[in-house]
């Protein structure tokens, strides 16, 4: 499992799904059905307030687990969605 | 996902929702939470707190409101020699009530546990309980349950653990499987693939499964003050425990649960029928409120509980008119007309709202609290009612104190009125249980209370989960009653006093989003404890309708609060412990013993010139609701003649009628100094009693009533409404309209309406004040006829503001003798003792530092004691008690006229150096000589040593007054003595002397402070005013001195009012440091 954190461009389907991204230079496709969860944050550590109302990114981050596929390259990548920025970001390469 | 699934969608509801009432986990209170689904479209809500019914009430009440059906539940933990986890119990509805018990029931045993054990409930109780022949709940097997924990990893032995369950629950529909996801990382807890494995589960073992979202929150951001909550119920900072996974548990609309339904199965038919299921369950389970919870019914125990037999109206009819003879004895017939008419009208109201039974109930109560004979006085409204006159439930009477029924109770209100009923306070646990003997414990709870977050605990409990510095959070939260925790970041802003602090928020990331998560926390349910006086009185079922835990009495005590009685139908009763009844019933009892006569205190009469003579001289100390230093100032300028006075004296002596300037009109009236303005002559018979300043409820209804017409139920009805600014304005035209009408004049209706609106708050109720003035009246006869008797409760039950030390000063002033503290004598009370013809009282042993319970009780047990040696054996008491006791001249009795106090403590040194000897059981004789020998020559402490070795040991001067010494600087220096003040001249220049008794700071109209210091000297108590100027000289002395001097003019206020306008203050020490050497005292 290698540790990346590095923002990449995605492409998503109709239902927000990861369908390809690009990362140092080359194109991912998807293989198979990826997965999305909802991970947690330390806010306790991160942000500088909290008001009520505030928002829930502070608390959880979205996370996607795909199968992708580069020619003869393949892995399970994890990615992270934030809202409502709409950036993704690599982080695990398993 | 979301488009496509909605045509999935035909309904859906939450059966899993923890409100804010599972405390430290549930974010949202039940209203919002019914406000939010209703907005989002659900037909149902479910709650189903933690542990308990503590919010179901009022979420049936919200739904009610919102017209949405509620479902009730219970999440509780489930053991089996082991713990099995926790699973959700729903009752069924539309059952009359069946599965509303089953749940009361099954939640009352889950709390039946030893102290500090966590509410569980063993699996086969649970089942007992949940099914009889059919199934009354339903028990949702879920994620949490040690059949979901297991499922995950383990589907075999998930298995294999269900089987243990259906073992046990073997009727139709009592078991399902609950499934759901919080979306959390494949292959862990609460994920889509955890929630697959319960529905093969469920599938594989033909039970139903239904979609939950596990809720504790409405919104996703309300995830932030659930990590918060889940810190303060792990007593840990975030970090260091595991927390919540993310934020889903929140109440998802509709369409994004069957999202999720299709996500997790991830097939259109197996959703679809996964919500199917959940709608069937959801059917199953929606309560109607009035045939499953007996909603708004009021209940009552059973007629032959109460002894009634037939009609209890008839009952009631009868028992109130045979009562008329005894409280009306002799009565003219103009009278008794008036009464029986009075009578019929309440007791046609009561009758038409069915609350015979309710009245019956309470005399009932009321009289067995009498027969325990245990004194017993109603407070408030209740004392308006002739009805609670002529059942003994209250001593006022309403007709000659001119007292409304319609205040208390009418038509135009349905809810079951508050009845308050006071008692000794030291007997009011004892009167709990005989509550729960005569009805039974299936009829009786004690009332429970919620405490919630305020300022204060709210700041600590942040602080907590942020991991601040303990020292830190403590002092901000010291500062926390400057402001309401909800506007904590508005306070910081705007209030100077908190510059400081507000300027370390700013600096500091952690102390900024303190102030954000005590905002969150504010006003969020904490935990349940006993409510200070209610009870619960219900019939047979009572234990079907509410659930209960164990109280810190012992008794069980309901989940549901006071704001919930009315609307279940409970009949809720105020045993109020007042410690001024337990005084006057101590007093009553000696007086019975020492002069070996009764006394009933409720028959004496209430216009005992001498009573009032005494309340006059403004000699009030010990006096229920008039010994403040303010009522004493007001007593001198009012000057009481008889008890409407007490009850005037009482009623203006608040802070809205001081803020109003209510009270000079009314004094300037009564003395004569201005002519008092009716308004009209209508209202004169109304207004009369207080010179036209408008005091009571009943004077506002009275007014309504003659000049608009309407009834005096109606008035009453308005007089609430005045209150709410909302309503006001709907008022104010009917009132206006209406007097014109009926041909008052414009100028007399504006100046009246007026009045009317600026009493609001200031406005009391009369029977109330009645209700007060009474045990004021009783306390002050006592005090005038049998002053020893008197003083001896009041030590004994201490039940005012001031030092006993005080006390002992007054009966010195009163003439009676106080008896030393002697180990063959004292006990654990203040009594009356009659030496050589003079009474006096004597001190009791409770007032030694440091002296424990079992010690006096071994000293009580074993008195008389013979000598030191025999007391020290046979109460063993500890070195410093014996020695305390012996400083004091506990032991002198023990010893020798000629010994000295040097001698006797010599002595006891001797005998403590070696361990106390063993009593032989078969040899009672002590192992010390039978005539003690005490050493010789040591010697006696002066009268002030004695005095300081008093104060120290008991915190009071009992020998003499602390002020004794200094008498000869006192005259030296021309030191007007309290007792003397009042035959001087306003405005001479005075010096008063004493002991600080108290230090009074109250807000003024004109917002700068003024402190009132009274000084006890032993002739009475003297008190004086320090303004700015003044204070400026020696605020430091006001507030740390106990002994002080004040110089200042002499202010007369009234025929016996008189203060001292102060000019400055010294240190009594100080002074007598230099008189002593003979220096010049400056000023």
């Amino acid at each position: 499992m290698i540790q990346v954190d590095e923002l990449i461009a995605v492409v998503t389907n109709h239902d927000g799904q990861p369908v390809s991204f690009d990362w140092r230079g080359s194109h991912y496709l998807a293989t198979g059905v990826p997965v999305r969860w909802y991970a947690r944050k330390s806010w306790w550590r991160e942000v500088d307030q909290a008001p009520k109302g505030s928002s829930a990114e502070a608390i959880e981050v979205e996370m996607w687990r795909v199968r992708a596929q580069c020619d003869a390259d393949s892995g399970v990548f994890e990615l992270i969605h934030s809202n409502p920025s709409d950036e993704w970001k690599l982080v695990r390469v398993i | 996902m979301e488009v496509g699934a909605s045509y999935l969608v035909t309904g859906f509801t939450h059966l899993n929702f923890a409100s804010a009432y599972s405390a430290h986990y549930g974010v949202n209170r039940p209203e919002q939470a019914v406000a939010f689904a209703k907005q989002f479209g659900f037909d149902a809500l479910a709650i189903t707190d933690r542990d308990g019914l503590y919010g179901a009430a009022k979420h049936i009440a919200a739904c009610i409101e919102n017209k949405i059906d509620p479902i009730i539940g219970v999440s509780l933990e489930v053991t089996d020699q082991i713990s099995l986890g926790r699973v959700v119990i729903i009752a069924h509805g539309h059952n009359r009530g069946a599965g509303w018990s089953s749940l009361c029931r099954i939640i009352s045993k889950a709390h039946q546990k030893k102290k500090n054990e966590k509410p569980s409930i063993d699996r086969k109780d649970l089942a007992e309980l949940a099914q009889q022949e059919i199934a009354n709940c339903t028990v949702l097997i879920g994620p949490d349950s040690d059949v979901g924990k297991a499922a995950l990893f383990d589907p075999s032995k998930a298995s294999v653990l269900l089987d243990g369950w259906l073992e046990h629950f073997n009727t139709r529909g009592c078991l399902a499987i609950e499934v759901f996801s919080h979306l959390t990382e494949p292959g862990t807890s609460y994920s889509n693939d955890h929630a697959r494995a319960l529905i093969s589960l469920a599938d594989y073992k033909k039970l139903p499964a239904v979609l939950t979202n596990a809720a504790r929150y409405l919104e996703p951001d309300d995830a932030l003050t659930a990590d918060v909550l889940d810190s303060a119920r792990y007593l840990e900072p975030l970090g260091i425990f595991l927390p919540q996974p993310n934020a889903q548990a929140w109440l998802k609309p509709p369409n994004d649960m069957a999202s999720l339904a299709l996500e997790i199965t991830g097939d259109t038919k197996m959703a679809k029928k996964l919500l199917s299921t959940t709608e069937q369950l959801t059917d199953r389970c929606r309560i109607n409120p009035v045939e499953d919870c007996d909603w708004g019914n009021p209940k009552t125990p059973e007629k032959q509980l109460l002894g009634i037999e037939g009609n209890p109206f008839e009952v009631l009819w009868q028992k109130t008119h045979s009562a008329i003879d005894y409280r009306y004895p002799g009565a003219k017939p103009s009278l008794v007309t008036e009464v029986q008419h009075q009578l019929s009208k309440e007791l046609i109201t009561i009758n038409k709202l069915g609350f015979s039974t309710f009245f019956l109930t309470v005399a009932d109560v009321a009289q067995m609290i009498r027969d325990m004979r245990i004194r017993i006085a109603a407070r408030g409204s209740g004392a308006g009612s002739l009805v609670n006159y002529l059942l003994g439930i209250s001593h006022i009477d309403p007709i000659e104190q001119g007292l409304l029924f319609e205040r208390f109770l009418s038509t135009e209100r349905s809810t079951l009125p508050d009845i308050d009923i006071d008692v000794e306070s030291s007997r009011r646990h004892e009167i709990y249980r005989a509550i729960f003997k005569r009805y039974g414990g299936d009829r009786v709870t004690l009332l429970s209370m919620q405490s919630t977050y305020r300022g204060r605990g709210a700041i600590r409990d942040s602080g907590l989960a942020l991991g601040l510095d303990e020292d830190q959070i403590d002092q901000i939260a010291k500062s926390s009653w400057r402001f309401s925790a909800r506007s904590f970041r508005a306070a910081l802003e705007v209030k100077p006093e908190l510059a400081k602090l507000a300027n370390q928020v700013g600096k500091n990331r952690k102390l900024n989003l303190l102030v954000d998560l005590t905002q969150r926390l504010d006003r969020l349910p904490r935990h349940i404890s006993m409510h200070p006086c209610g009870v619960i009185l219900g019939d047979n079922r009572l234990l079907d309708l509410t659930p209960t835990e164990p109280s810190g009495l012992g008794l069980p005590m309901s989940q549901f609060d006071k704001d919930d009685m009315d609307p279940l139908g409970f009949l809720k009763l105020d045993v109020l412990g007042v410690r001024m009844q337990s005084t006057m019933a101590y007093a009553v009892k000696e007086i019975e013993r020492v002069e070996n006569k009764t006394l009933d205190l409720d028959s004496v009469a209430t216009d005992d010139k001498d009573v009032f003579q005494l309340i006059r001289t403004t000699n009030t100390l010990g006096i229920f609701q008039i010994e403040s230093p303010g009522q004493r100032e007001l007593t001198g300028k009012h000057q009481p003649t008889e008890f409407n006075d007490l009850t005037l004296q009482i009623s203006l002596f608040r802070p809205g009628p001081m803020k109003g300037n209510m009270i000079s009109p009314y004094l300037d009236g009564r003395h004569g100094f201005i002519q008092p303005d009716y308004f009209h002559p209508d209202l004169k018979p109304i207004l009369e009693e207080s010179y036209g300043v408008v005091v009571f409820h009943e004077q506002l209804m009275r007014i309504m009533k003659v000049m608009t017409g309407c009834t005096l139920a109606k008035a009453d009805e308005m007089r609430r409404k005045m209150a709410k600014p909302a309503l006001k304005q709907d008022i104010e035209t009917y009132f206006k309209q209406s007097s014109l009408a009926r041909g008052y004049q414009l100028s007399v209706v504006n100046r009246v309406w007026q009045v009317l609106e600026g009493f609001g708050s200031f406005g009391f109720c009369k029977a109330h004040g009645a209700a007060f003035a009474l045990p004021t009246y009783q306390s002050a006869w006592l005090k005038t006829h049998y002053p020893a008797e008197f003083i001896s409760g009041i030590l004994t039950h201490d039940p005012g503001m001031y030092p006993k030390r005080l006390l002992l000063a007054e009966a010195r002033r009163l003439g009676v003798e106080l008896w030393p503290i002697d180990v063959n004598k004292s006990t654990d009370e203040y009594f009356v003792e009659v030496i050589s013809g003079a009474k006096g009282v004597r001190m009791s042993l409770i007032e030694i530092a440091g002296i424990s319970t079992p010690e006096i009780q071994r000293i009580i047990k074993n008195a008389p004691f013979r000598d030191i040696a025999d007391f020290y054996t046979r109460a063993r008491p500890s070195r410093k008690t014996i020695m305390r006791l012996a400083t004091i001249g506990a032991l002198d009795s023990l010893s020798s006229m000629e010994a000295t106090r040097g001698d006797i403590i010599q002595k006891i040194r001797e005998i403590t150096t070696k361990p106390a000897p063993n009593i032989n059981p078969s040899q009672n004789e002590l192992d010390f000589s039978v005539t003690e020998q005490l050493p010789e020559g040591n010697p006696d402490f002066t009268h002030n040593q004695q005095l300081e070795l008093e104060m120290g040991l008991t915190g009071m001067d009992i020998s003499g007054h602390l002020l004794d010494k200094y008498l000869p600087m006192l005259d030296d220096l021309g030191v007007s003595r309290a007792n003397e003040l009042n035959t001087l001249r306003g405005n001479t220049e005075v010096l008063i002397a004493g002991i600080r008794v108290a230090t009074q700071t109250p807000p003024m109209r004109s917002g700068k402070r003024v402190v009132f210091i009274s000084l006890d000297d032993g002739t009475g108590c003297a008190d004086a005013t320090f303004f700015d100027e003044a204070q400026a000289r020696c605020s430091d002395l006001l507030f740390n001195n106990r002994l002080l001097l004040i110089s200042g003019k002499l202010r007369r206020t009234g025929k016996n009012g008189v203060s001292v306008l102060a000019e400055n203050a010294w240190d009594l020490n100080q002074l007598w440091i230099k008189w002593e050497r003979g220096e010049r005292l400056a000023g």
